[in-house]
């Protein structure tokens, strides 16, 4: 729970000093210690943008945040989605290819 | 042991357990050692490792004493014939699941170390996409995905794959179908998955071939044996041949 509120004020205040930075390209997700990986950010949203997000979140977080890849940086969700999952099994589906 | 190559070094990994990976890992290894190539085997599990088991080797050092007591690794290295060498690892250690930055760096210092003096280098990971597979899928320069026709493992092998593919920008995926009724089912199984990796994410994987149900390969596994040294000449050996003849002409370019 400690986590989960540590998470929640720290996107509350993100939200409140990056107005001009709108967040729905920050998305949440899951990481290792508490602060990490906490955001996605959108494939459409420009370095400048990008970099002034993770200055803020080090900022606000107190940690020092790598802007390489595993971190900040992510592009988009990997979460395998309902489509993607029709498509594998379709063929299943279809018998297959068994002899 | 002198010379120093450019090796290619592949992982093997699969995302779901239990659909062979190891005994892949191990027969390839095999396999391309008795072509007049060094193979150096990576038990990249390093929690819970088991190509010492899988080869029924009695294994005093592993790759833990690396990280922890600075231990040459090349000290650790095993010699299974004059042109197979294993990395052993340790088996119910968590710690080794949760490597610091710095115990990383150290470790991947290592290995590039011990990595030049071999043609092939093959990481058999751990199952999942737990941080140390991915670490390991990020050293290496081609993963080897092993699935099998099951719908967990097939979902969990595109999972991975995603995963690699998003986050780490990998391209270079190389599959093996395992555990198939047949060749036509594996190639099948196999341009499913090409269809859907090319329609969501935009990769293009390479087919490696498909390694029947045999049992020859469930003999060998009880008898801690290679089943390409024990039943050279099963279906599933003859198989891992055409996969491995596959293997070095995609990583030589032929």
């Amino acid at each position: 729970m400690a986590h989960r509120k540590k998470i929640k004020d720290l996107f509350q205040r993100l939200e409140r000093e990056a107005a001009e930075y709108p967040l729905e390209h920050v998305r949440l997700t899951d990481g290792g210690e508490w602060w990490q990986g906490l955001f996605l950010f959108d494939v459409q949203l420009s370095e400048t943008r990008k970099n002034f997000l993770i200055s803020t979140i080090s900022r606000l977080s107190g940690h020092s945040v790598p802007s390489g890849e595993n971190s900040l940086a992510r592009k988009d969700s990997c979460q395998v989605s309902p489509e993607e999952r029709a498509q594998l099994f379709s063929f299943l589906k279809q018998g297959g290819g068994a002899d | 042991m002198a010379r120093q190559s450019n090796p290619h070094i592949i992982s093997i990994s699969s995302g779901k357990g239990g659909v062979g990976k190891t005994t892949m890992a191990v027969n390839i290894a095999v396999c391309l050692s008795r072509e007049g190539n060094r193979v150096l085997l990576i038990d990249g599990d390093l929690g819970l490792a088991n190509v010492d088991v899988v080869l029924g080797l009695d294994v005093r050092h592993t790759i833990r004493e690396t990280v922890e007591d600075g231990r040459d690794l090349r000290d650790t290295l095993v010699k299974i014939s004059p042109g197979f060498f294993v990395l052993p690892a340790s088996s119910g250690v968590p710690e080794m699941t949760r490597l610091s930055g710095e115990d990383k760096d150290l470790l991947l210092e290592a290995l590039e170390g011990v990595a030049g003096d071999f043609d092939y280098v093959l990481v058999d990971t751990a199952a999942g996409i737990g941080e140390s597979v991915l670490w390991f899928n990020n050293w290496v320069s081609s993963h080897c995905i092993i699935f099998s026709p099951d719908p967990t493992s097939m979902t969990d092998a595109y999972a991975l794959i995603k995963v690699l593919t998003t986050r780490y920008n990998k391209k270079n995926f190389l599959l093996i179908v395992n555990q198939v009724q047949s060749g036509k089912e594996g190639k099948a199984i196999f341009l499913n998955m090409e269809k859907v990796l090319g329609q969501f994410l935009g990769i293009k994987p390479e087919f490696l071939g498909a390694i029947p149900r045999d049992n020859a390969v469930v003999r060998a596994i009880r008898n801690q044996k290679p089943f390409l040294q024990s039943e050279p000449d099963s279906r599933a050996g003859r198989a891992l041949k055409r996969v491995c003849v596959s293997l070095t002409e995609e990583l030589n370019g032929s």
